[in-house]
C-alpha cells in the first residue's frame, strides 16, 4: 500500500540524452531503452522524504496526467527539483494551453511524487 | 567494397567529413561520425525500419500513394503542410510552392524551437557569426544546452576544441568556456565559470546582467559574466532549448541584454538547432514571404501565432495535414496528439514512425545526403552542399512534392 503521507512536490526539467538516439536505433535494445528512459532523477533528501531507495517506482502526477517511473538518485540534484529524459512519458505530464504559455511546459513541470506499488506498474 | 564521403544530416552541425564503407547499398563501416550520427546512418540502413508507400495501411506503388495524397489535398478546405526540417533546400522550395498552390498554412518545428532567434538573425536584430569566427572568439557561452548530448561533435569540430589558439602549454583552448544550466552537465564540468540557475531563473539572470552593465547588479554570476565578456574580443552565445523554453519563446529581454552588451564588446548568437535543415526552412520561407514560419497562403500571405502548428492542432483548424519528415505524434503533448488523431494525415518520411502509423497516406522517401544530393543551411547560417552517397530506388522529398504539385487542381 502506498502511504499517502510520503509525498513530495518537485519541479522537473526535461533534457536530451545522446544514448536515446543510439539505443532507439537498435531494435534488440528497445525494451531496455524504454525502461531506462522511464525515470526521474531526484535528490537524496527527496528520496529520503519519500521513504524509498534509488531504483524504486514512484508515481508522478499533476493536473494534466500521471505516469509511473523509476526514481534514481542524482547526487547533484537540489532538493525540490528533478530531471527526466525528454520522452513520450513527459508528454503525459504537459499540455499546450495558449492561455497559460506560448510553448508546452517541458522545463518547469510541477509534479507530485509518491511511492507506487510495483505490482500495479 | 567502396568508400564514400558524405555530409551527416543527423543534426544541424552537418559534419562534412563522414566516411562510409558500403557493399552495394549496405553500409558496412562508418568513420568520424558521433554517436548520434552513426546511429542515424545505421538506422536508415535497416530496411525493416524504412517506410513503404501505404494507403489505409495497405502497400501501394508510389504513384498510387501520390494520387491518393493529391486527392485528399484537393478536397481539403483547410490544408496544412508541416515539417520539412529534414529535407533539402530544394525540397523546401517545392514544399513552399505546394503550400502556395493549395492556399495552405505552412509551419515547421522552429515555431516551438529556435525560430524566434533565427528570425532575429535574419532581420539583423540579433547579431550572429559563422563557426569560422567562433574559432577566434574570446568567450563561448552555452546557455540552456549540453552539446555533449545534443550535438556531440560541436565542441571538437566547430567550437571549443576547434579554437584557433591554445594556451602555451598546448592542451587548453585560449578562450573562456562558460555555461548556464540547471543541471551539472558534462559541459558544466569543463566550464569555467559554470553558472547554475534554478529552472525558470533565466529571466532573472538576464535582468541581473542588464543591471551589472548599468553598474547596479546584486548578482555575482551576472557581474562575473559581464566582466569576462567585457574583456573578450568576441563573445558567442550558443542558445539551447533550455533558454527558449524558460523564456517561453519571448526573447525581448534577451535582445535588450545583447544590445547593451554590444556597447561593451562584440557579441554573436548561434542557435543550437537540432533538425539538420531547420535553419534552411527558415531562410527559404523568409526569402519567399518575409517570415521564417507560421505562414498562411489562403489569402495572399498572412503570418501570425495562429498559424503555428501548436495553435492549428489545438484548434483543430486543418482538415488535412501533409507532414514531411517529422513525427509530431511522438514529440507533442498528449492533448495535441489526440487532436492530430482526428485529422486526415499524409506523411512523407524515410522511416516508420508513430505518425506514419496513424496516417491515411504514407509515402516512403529517400534520406537527405545519404540517398539524395542537395543542400542545407548549418546552424551557423552557412550553406552546405552534398552529393548522394548511396543509390536508392526511393524518391527524394523534392521529387515527391513536385509530383504532388503536378496533381493539384486548385
Amino acid at each position: 500500500m502506498t502511504d499517502s503521507t510520503n509525498q513530495v512536490t518537485v519541479v522537473i526539467t526535461t533534457y536530451r540524452d545522446s544514448h536515446q538516439w543510439v539505443v532507439k536505433h537498435r531494435t534488440e535494445q528497445m525494451q531496455e531503452y524504454e525502461e531506462d528512459l522511464r525515470r526521474v532523477e531526484l535528490s537524496e533528501e527527496d528520496l529520503d522524504s519519500l521513504g524509498i531507495a534509488s531504483g524504486a517506482t514512484v508515481l508522478l502526477s499533476n493536473e494534466v496526467g500521471s505516469v509511473p517511473v523509476t526514481a534514481k538518485l542524482s547526487p547533484g540534484c537540489p532538493k525540490g527539483f528533478g530531471y527526466m529524459p525528454m520522452t513520450s512519458h513527459c508528454n503525459v505530464l504537459t499540455q499546450y494551453d495558449p492561455e497559460k504559455a506560448r510553448l508546452p511546459n517541458y522545463k518547469r513541470l510541477e509534479v507530485k511524487i509518491e511511492p507506487y506499488d510495483d505490482e500495479e506498474y | 567494397m567502396s568508400q564514400t564521403k558524405l555530409v551527416c544530416t543527423g543534426c544541424s552541425c552537418l559534419c562534412d567529413d563522414i566516411e562510409i564503407q558500403t557493399e552495394g547499398t549496405v553500409i558496412t563501416g562508418i568513420h568520424n561520425a558521433c554517436l548520434k550520427g552513426s546511429s542515424f546512418l545505421k538506422y536508415y540502413g535497416d530496411d525493416e525500419r524504412r517506410s513503404p508507400c501505404l494507403v489505409d495501411k495497405q502497400r501501394v506503388e508510389l504513384d498510387e500513394a501520390i494520387d491518393n495524397a493529391a486527392a485528399l489535398l484537393n478536397q481539403a478546405k483547410n490544408p496544412m503542410i508541416f515539417g520539412l526540417d529534414n529535407s533539402t533546400l530544394e525540397a523546401q522550395t517545392a514544399g513552399i510552392e505546394l503550400a502556395r498552390t493549395l492556399g495552405a498554412v505552412i509551419d515547421d518545428c522552429s515555431s516551438f524551437c529556435q525560430g524566434t532567434l533565427v528570425e532575429g538573425i535574419q532581420r539583423e536584430t540579433i547579431p550572429s557569426c559563422s563557426f569560422n569566427e567562433v574559432h577566434r572568439a574570446g568567450a563561448l557561452i552555452f546557455w540552456g544546452c549540453n552539446p555533449y548530448h545534443s550535438h556531440p561533435r560541436h565542441l571538437s569540430k566547430f567550437s571549443y576544441y576547434a579554437h584557433a589558439r591554445y594556451i602555451n602549454a598546448g592542451w587548453t583552448p585560449d578562450v573562456v568556456l562558460s555555461c548556464i544550466d540547471v543541471r551539472e552537465s558534462e559541459l558544466a564540468s569543463i566550464s569555467r565559470p559554470f553558472f547554475r540557475i534554478i529552472p525558470g531563473e533565466d529571466k532573472e539572470l538576464i535582468q541581473g546582467v542588464l543591471d551589472a552593465i548599468r553598474g547596479n547588479s546584486t548578482r555575482k554570476d551576472a557581474t562575473d559574466m559581464v566582466s569576462f565578456i567585457r574583456e573578450s574580443r568576441l563573445s558567442v552565445f550558443f542558445v539551447g532549448l533550455g533558454l527558449t523554453y524558460a523564456l517561453d519563446n519571448d526573447f525581448t529581454l534577451f535582445q535588450e541584454m545583447l544590445q547593451e552588451l554590444a556597447s561593451l564588446a562584440t557579441i554573436a548568437v548561434i542557435p543550437m538547432i537540432g533538425h539538420p535543415n531547420m535553419r534552411g526552412f527558415n531562410h527559404t520561407l523568409f526569402n519567399e514571404t518575409g517570415y521564417v514560419n507560421k505562414v498562411c497562403f489562403a489569402d495572399d500571405i498572412s503570418h501570425g501565432p495562429e498559424y503555428s502548428i501548436l495553435e492549428q492542432v489545438h484548434k483543430l483548424s486543418p482538415d488535412c495535414m501533409l507532414i514531411v519528415g517529422s513525427n509530431p505524434l511522438s514529440n507533442m503533448p498528449q492533448n495535441l496528439q489526440r487532436n492530430l488523431d482526428r485529422m486526415s494525415l499524409i506523411t512523407i518520411d524515410p522511416a516508420i514512425t508513430q505518425t506514419t502509423e496513424a496516417s491515411k497516406v504514407v509515402i516512403g522517401a529517400a534520406v537527405s545526403s545519404l540517398e539524395t544530393g542537395g543542400s542545407a543551411i548549418r546552424m551557423d547560417g552557412v550553406k552546405v552542399c552534398f552529393d548522394q552517397a548511396i543509390k536508392t530506388h526511393r524518391h527524394n522529398d523534392e521529387a515527391i512534392l513536385r509530383k504532388l504539385l503536378d496533381r493539384i487542381t486548385k
